[in-house]
């Protein structure tokens, strides 16, 4: 039997099954004959003999063994028990944000005083509502008006707070489907419902509109409300232009291509890969321990044979 | 045995410096669950930090006492004095809106979040903590997207503090086989996704020409994808057409007779099976074709036999390539069926003849939900005729689909048997489903909020949680701002429509800035 039926045989983790190879309680096959290469294989007759005295065993391990890398008490003990506080680091103090732009940002910023169309994609919170608010003050400072479209109700509600901080009051407008505050205002913060809506039946309302800002313009994939930026890409006065912001897709390229042969005109795509800070991805197993993938692979690897062999038990034991 | 399973305090203690953490969880429940959890064992605030959260959670308190009142809000009060949040759509928009400014002023360590916490606005973490990496998309539990996985990851890492971010990805040992690993490499790439609705085709036939339409139809992005995949797939069926008839020109005049010694070979075995099955008329049959035909010697047999495999090869690809253009090319046809079918059921309904539109056009134009059943509901008279709190009732129900444990009280409203019927004789008709969603769920709640009920008892009467309530009424609300503008005329519905919407449109409902 390999290691995870024998866990299973026994009713104990594999981690337990090591234990007991370690301690000498249980020997593989390959230890026994002293000869060929280490099958990890155990005999089930070894096995039966074990059976009995395994709680005993068990027992003189004491809790310990079942999550050895990180000790927790009985559940009783740790309501009486004062809670845990973490661990401080020396220093927790705001760092001075550094006003220096990336390289994406500056390039999007160039493309936008051009008076082009752009697409921005790049990873989570790596400063893409920066090269919308530096859009929006050259387009107050020309006069003209810009709109900014969320995909739901709630970052709208957000972006108008936001904005409002930042432009004043009376600049800024919110436009959803249950709210209207200020729809006049230069810089309007709207549902992309509405504005397909207004592209639809009210064009006139958006003749002062020089850019119109998509957030998250990947929604175009949505299954349910894609169908709404499609028809706002679409429908959309020839005279404005788009900033969309995208998530990290592999074919902004693709979506710029179809909007420059929709609406005419060249769509520059800025592409920001990589991350500001690198992410490092681990797992963590059922035992506690954090891994990294080839480990992870492995142990669920393990895990499946387990689980496998815990609904096989039964058959087993009739046998 | 019992599968042991590593409890969120014993993960918050291996990772205890790399906080704040982001916990993405995809059950709301369970973000209450783990974070109750975590909250029996730590307190990752000091006595100053409770300071500052209790007169924050006071500030909020004094602004809208009604949305932070009921047994809930008592247990998140407590777990935000601890520095413990949980975040997610079934809170009221000021408890979430609390939650995100505590942890913008780094007042908590550990936020249990649902997805949508990730959606837009900033809140960088230096870890993410991911509880499973399955979730229900509606139809199914299925692994995250690398997209999506990324777009969550993504919060970990804040500029300035940490040097790396993390993500921790827990193994659910009773689905390990669902246990996520990305690519940042493999992310899906965006595809089109045109739905063609009720209102689509009236925007369309109202403000647009006949070539406009004609371009929304070929142009959009999905058709767009369709046809560059078409005509690459149509170049590569034409040089597989061209492979496949050089190939044929080196075989030999023999090739697939039985003249041929390989065909000749191919064809004994098979006689040899029809044997073995007891096939004997079509074993007879071969057997005298094997004798008419004169065998011939083969000088080459060899390369004869290397160009019939790489004929069989390139035929089967050339065969996929082949029908996946066929299943592109009735995708592509779909979106002129689609159009064509709602266009068609709009004239069958009388909402349009052509480019003329009558009564129920005009009027259905101004909406954007459920715009067929809606106007049907409008025009029966029902929104008018009823008392006021019923029609509240009717519409707090359009585009409501209820889960499965959703219940409510059940108010027996003469009014919503009539939307009921409504709606049956719309299916009868041959209005699809989805053009008809509607769920009298949630009448007794708009019925008791018209007439004044609080909050509080809002909540006793169903087991909807109070970000639900709050959006079906906001969802309504939006409707009724529709239905004023399309019913331009008919003052009496418009009125109508605002006093409900007066009335509706209070306390907890009420949006604040």
């Amino acid at each position: 039997m390999k290691i995870p039926q024998t866990a299973a045989f026994l009713g104990i983790s594999t981690g337990q099954v090591r234990r007991l190879i370690q301690e000498g309680q249980l020997t593989t096959v390959s230890n026994k004959e002293a000869s060929g290469s280490d099958t990890g294989l155990l005999l089930r007759g070894d096995l039966e003999a074990l059976r009995q005295a395994l709680p005993a065993l068990t027992l003189s391990w004491g809790q310990s063994h079942k999550r050895s890398p990180l000790e927790i008490g009985s559940r009783s003990e740790e309501r009486l028990r004062p809670k845990k506080k973490p661990l401080r680091k020396a220093q927790e103090q705001a760092p001075v944000e550094d006003l220096v732009l990336d390289d994406f940002q500056i390039e999007a910023a160039e493309a936008l005083q051009a008076g082009l169309s752009v697409i921005v994609s790049a990873p989570t919170g790596n400063g893409k509502t920066l090269v919308a608010e530096m859009l929006a003050r050259d387009v107050m400072a020309a006069g003209l008006g810009m709109i900014y479209t969320s995909p739901l109700k709630a970052l709208s509600n957000q972006k108008y707070r936001d904005f409002k901080i930042l432009f004043g009051e009376e600049q800024v407008g919110l436009v959803t489907g249950d709210v209207s505050i200020n729809p006049g205002a230069p810089m309007l913060i709207m549902t992309t419902e509405i504005f397909r809506n207004w592209c639809l039946s009210e064009p006139a309302q958006l003749e002062k509109i020089s850019y119109v800002v998509f957030d998250e313009i990947h929604y175009l994939d949505d299954a349910e409300r894609g169908t709404t930026w499609e028809e706002s890409i679409l429908f959309a006065p020839s005279h404005v232009k788009i900033l969309g912001l995208s998530a990290t897709v592999p074919n902004a390229d693709e979506m710029a291509d179809w909007i420059s042969s929709v609406r005419g005109g060249n769509v520059v795509v800025i592409m920001e890969k990589r991350r500001r800070i690198p992410l490092s991805t681990q797992w963590i197993l059922p035992n506690g321990r954090i891994v990294g993938e080839k480990e992870a692979r492995g142990e669920l690897e393990e895990l499946a044979e387990y689980l496998k062999a815990l609904r096989n038990k039964k058959r087993w034991l009739e046998e | 045995m019992e599968l042991t399973e590593i409890s969120c305090s014993e993960i918050i203690e291996a990772i205890q410096d790399k906080l704040p953490v982001l916990f993405f969880v995809f059950s709301r429940g369970r973000t209450e669950v783990l974070a109750q959890d975590l909250g029996q064992d730590w307190d990752f605030l000091n006595a100053r930090e409770k300071k500052e959260v209790g007169s924050k959670i006071k500030e909020a308190e004094a602004e809208q006492p009604g949305a932070f009142s009921g047994p809930g809000w008592r247990s998140l009060r407590r777990l935000l004095l601890q520095g413990i949040a949980y975040h997610h759509a079934g809170l009221l928009p000021p408890v979430k809106y609390l939650v995100e400014n505590l942890y913008a002023g780094r007042l908590l360590w550990v936020v249990f979040c649902t997805e949508t916490f990730a959606a837009g606005v900033n809140f960088p973490a230096a870890s993410a903590v991911f509880d499973s990496t399955r979730k229900w998309d509606g139809h199914d539990f299925r692994i995250l997207q690398n997209r999506e996985f990324f777009q969550m990851a993504g919060r970990a890492g804040r500029r300035g503090f940490d040097r790396i971010g993390h993500a921790f990805i827990r193994v659910d040992s009773r689905f390990p086989e669902q246990t996520g690993f990305f690519d940042d490499k493999a992310i899906e790439p965006v595809s089109g996704r045109l739905m063609i609705s009720p209102n689509t085709v009236l925007s369309l036939l109202r403000y647009k020409t006949d070539e406009e339409i004609d371009r929304f139809l070929n142009e959009n992005f999905k058709m767009y994808q369709l046809k560059k995949r078409q005509g690459l797939l149509k170049e590569e069926i034409e040089v597989m057409a061209g492979r496949i008839s050089e190939i044929e020109a080196g075989l030999c005049s023999e090739n697939g007779t039985l003249t041929c010694p390989v065909e000749r070979a191919r064809a004994r075995k098979q006689l040899k099976r029809l044997r073995w099955k007891n096939k004997n008329r079509e074993k007879d049959l071969l057997q005298k074709q094997i004798a008419l035909a004169a065998p011939k010697k083969c000088l080459n047999l060899k390369k004869c036999m290397a160009l019939s495999e790489r004929l069989k090869q390139v035929q089967t690809y050339s065969q996929t390539r082949k029908q996946e253009y066929a299943a592109i090319t009735q995708q592509v046809d779909s979106v002129f069926t689609e159009y064509r079918e709602v266009r068609d059921l709009l004239e069958k309904l009388g909402y349009v003849k052509g480019r003329e539109f009558f009564a129920r056009g005009i009027f259905a134009l101004e909406l954007h939900v459920q715009e067929i059943l809606v106007t049907e509901i409008a025009f029966s008279g029902l929104l008018e005729e009823s008392e006021p709190a019923d029609a509240a009732a009717i519409l707090a129900g359009i585009e409501f689909i209820p889960g499965k444990n959703t219940r409510t009280d059940i108010l027996d409203l003469p009014a919503l048997q009539q939307a009921y019927l409504i709606r049956h004789e719309l299916l009868k008709m041959g209005v699809p489903e989805r053009f008809c969603i509607w769920s009298n769920l949630p009448g007794s709640l708009a019925y008791a909020w018209y007439n004044g009920a609080t909050f509080m008892e809002l909540m006793e009467m169903s087991s909807l949680q109070p970000g639900d309530i709050f959006s079906i009424f906001r969802r309504e609300i939006d409707l009724l701002r529709q239905i004023e503008r399309a019913a331009a005329g008919n003052t009496a519905l418009i009125e109508r429509a605002q006093a409900i919407r007066g009335q509706l449109d209070r306390d907890e409902i009420a949006l604040s800035f």
